[in-house]
């Protein structure tokens, strides 16, 4: 990284405690090395019972056909675009962390980076399993790529819904690609801390040496490597912002009152960031307590990322505004009713749900208290959750069930199968974090020892 | 440890402080030796200055396959939309330019990145390396938790066992040792 001019001069500690290279080590891979304490067990066997419920639900519509979702005429696109969303949102904010902070040298970043891009990871996993499934038939899912068949048919390259294909599929690529690059140092780690002498530990031993591909910390390695992360955080920095564009694009490209609007692109980003922060703090928040992890994650990260949830929040509050604005500005009837009914119709209480949660909730971020206590923020998150999840249930119902013509209006209802894929989705992702937390390590090893405190040389500047 | 069908690979030298190991690396630099490296927990700045490192060449593998990747999308979608498989939707022009870009954008990332990736671990990291002879040494076991270390190859034409020894010494370090390794016999 010599090319890059980074002050190091006025070194800014976020690993609490004063840790040195070996402890970290040792905090970090404890959770690797230990038995997993119950709570850990009685967690996946929750989150693995939620799993199984979405995927019996998913076995039964495959079965029986999407005329057990709620899905209906006009509403076609039910929950599977909602949580699709919802999911595809979530991941924005491993991205944001692991690449746009990384550019802007934003050092706290590297305690929850590791585990921000897991979340990205397992988040667009359970994203992608809504657009396989949303048709009723996953096994036609290829009918989505573009491939030479027999059929002689291709793809509408005009559709965003084929650019959502391309953005989602790039996103998850680049996502593990960028994930797994970060791990490469950190499964050395493990190759040589890992006692081969027993059978288990032979075993995984054998599994970081694979992983590690021989990894040596040589610093010729170490010099290409880190020209290569900063690479992949350069391409990853556009992407998460084209990702939730194209998502938006959707909606945006369609004549639908309340969708066809410029706003949705920074809307939609913004509001994915926001919801990803969000689960960020849920994750983090559990997974430095249950693994002691106090010393790495600290409380001046976390305050960073309330603060980072605040402004999210306003903007998407901002965003809230400025459509009601516009609805009332351009006079046009259609426009203005959609945004009324939003309010005031029959799923007003899903759309207050959603200004409570995402505008009202984070303006406690405010109070430095508040921003440095667990608890509030760990509240705080779990509501804002659930109003990025209104947001988006809000966006499709209300412009679907009420569009221009009065004759064609039909109320949504969700079916108990909805309810149970979202839930299976959501025990999808915590699954997947749970064996991630136990797999590998939840810190950036590595990356964190470069910015503990007197890990740098001083005498930065001679010979420069 | 030195038993007749071992050679030596390196000799060793381990630095306790990333002062001492940036100190290492110019003395070594400047030395008779060509053949060493520098091994860190983590990426020391402005270690490859210390160490006359060449700037990487890796972002030039990123343009030429961003550059690809670009071409391969418009290719793909002019030759489906505007060849191949032309669709009226609306009167609108087969060749449409703008609904091309997200695919463009998102295939230049695709192919930049993967290529990067697999350009940087396998050609110039070299990797796979797990038969490097400094695997499960004490060595190798240090550098990689806390300690910084360098390494001069025993195929450097300049080396010597005892004066390099003497010479590391010197530049600090007060753990120096010999690498070996088993010739494999055809």
């Amino acid at each position: 990284m010599s090319s890059e001019p980074i002050d190091f001069s006025k070194p800014t500690v976020w690993v609490g405690g004063g840790m040195t290279s070996a402890q970290l080590d040792d905090a970090i891979a404890a959770p690797m090395e230990k038995f997993p304490p119950s709570r850990w067990f009685i967690a996946i066997s929750i989150t693995l019972g939620m799993l199984m419920t979405g995927v019996i639900s998913i076995l039964i519509t495959a079965y029986y056909g999407v005329g057990m979702w709620g899905n209906n005429n006009p509403v076609f696109w039910g929950f599977p675009i909602i949580n699709f969303v919802f999911w595809i949102g979530i991941g924005h904010a491993g991205t944001l962390i692991s690449a746009v902070l990384f550019l802007f040298r934003q050092w706290w970043r590297n305690s929850i980076a590791r585990a921000a891009e897991a979340m990205t990871v397992f988040a667009v996993v359970c994203a992608m399993v809504f657009p396989v499934i949303h048709t009723g038939r996953p096994w036609l899912a290829h009918y989505l790529l573009p491939y030479p068949s027999e059929r002689n048919l291709w793809t509408n390259f005009t559709s965003p819904l084929e650019w959502d294909v391309f953005a989602v599929s790039t996103y998850g690529t680049v996502s593990f690609v960028f994930w797994y690059v970060g791990l490469i140092p950190d499964f050395g780690i493990m190759r040589d801390r890992t006692d081969g002498s027993t059978f288990l530990g032979a075993v995984k031993k054998t599994i970081y040496s694979f992983f590690s591909w021989g990894w040596s910390n040589s610093n010729r390695h170490w010099q290409h490597y880190e020209r290569a992360y900063l690479i992949l955080a350069g391409f990853a920095t556009p992407l998460v912002f084209s990702v939730h564009t194209i998502v938006s694009f959707d909606f945006a490209t369609s004549v639908i009152p309340g969708w066809h609007t410029t706003i949705f692109p920074p809307y939609f980003v913004a509001g994915a960031v926001f919801s990803g922060f969000a689960m960020v703090v849920t994750v983090m928040t559990i997974v430095r307590w249950v693994f002691h992890l106090e010393d790495v994650i600290t409380i001046d990260t976390l305050e960073k990322v309330c603060k980072v949830l605040m402004a999210t929040g306003l903007m998407v509050g901002y965003a809230y505004g400025i459509e009601f604005f516009i609805a009332w500005y351009g006079q046009n009837p259609a426009e203005s009713f959609v945004f009324f009914n939003r309010a005031f119709g029959p799923n007003s209480a899903g759309y207050w749900t959603m200004v409570i949660c995402n505008v009202i909730s984070p303006q406690l971020f405010w109070f430095k208290k508040c921003r440095r206590s667990i608890a509030v923020m760990f509240i705080v998150a779990i509501f804002v959750n659930i109003g990025m999840w209104y947001e988006r249930y809000t966006i499709v119902v209300s412009s679907l069930s009420r569009d221009y013509l009065p004759s064609s209006w039909d109320a949504f209802n969700f079916t108990r199968y909805d309810v149970a894929i979202l839930i299976g989705s959501f025990g999808l992702f915590f699954t997947l974090v749970l064996l991630f937390t136990r797999t590998l390590p939840v810190v950036a090893m590595a990356e964190i020892k470069g910015v503990a405190e007197n890990n740098q040389p001083s005498h930065h500047g001679d010979e420069h | 440890m030195s038993a007749d069908n071992q050679k030596i690979y390196a000799v060793s030298a381990i630095f306790e402080k990333p002062d001492e190991i940036m100190h290492a690396a110019r003395k070594v630099r400047d030395s008779e030796y060509s053949k060493f490296d520098v091994h860190t927990p983590y990426p020391v700045h402005g270690m490859d200055h210390a160490m006359g490192l060449k700037p990487t060449k890796v972002p030039y593998v990123t343009l030429v396959f961003g550059l690809l990747g670009l071409a391969a999308a418009f290719t793909l979608q002019t030759g489906i939309m505007a060849g191949d498989y032309k669709i009226n939707i609306g009167g609108k022009p087969f060749f449409s330019l703008p609904a091309f870009m997200p695919i463009m954008f998102e295939l230049t990332v695709l192919f930049a990145t993967l290529a990067t990736v697999f350009f940087m671990v396998t050609i110039f990291c070299k990797l796979p390396q797990n038969s490097l002879p400094l695997h499960d040494t004490d060595y190798m076991k240090a550098v990689m938790r806390d300690k910084f270390g360098v390494t001069i190859e025993a195929s450097d034409e300049n080396f010597n066992e005892e004066k390099v020894r003497k010479f590391l010494e010197k530049i600090g370090s007060n753990k120096v040792e010999t690498i070996y390794y088993k010739e494999v016999e055809e």
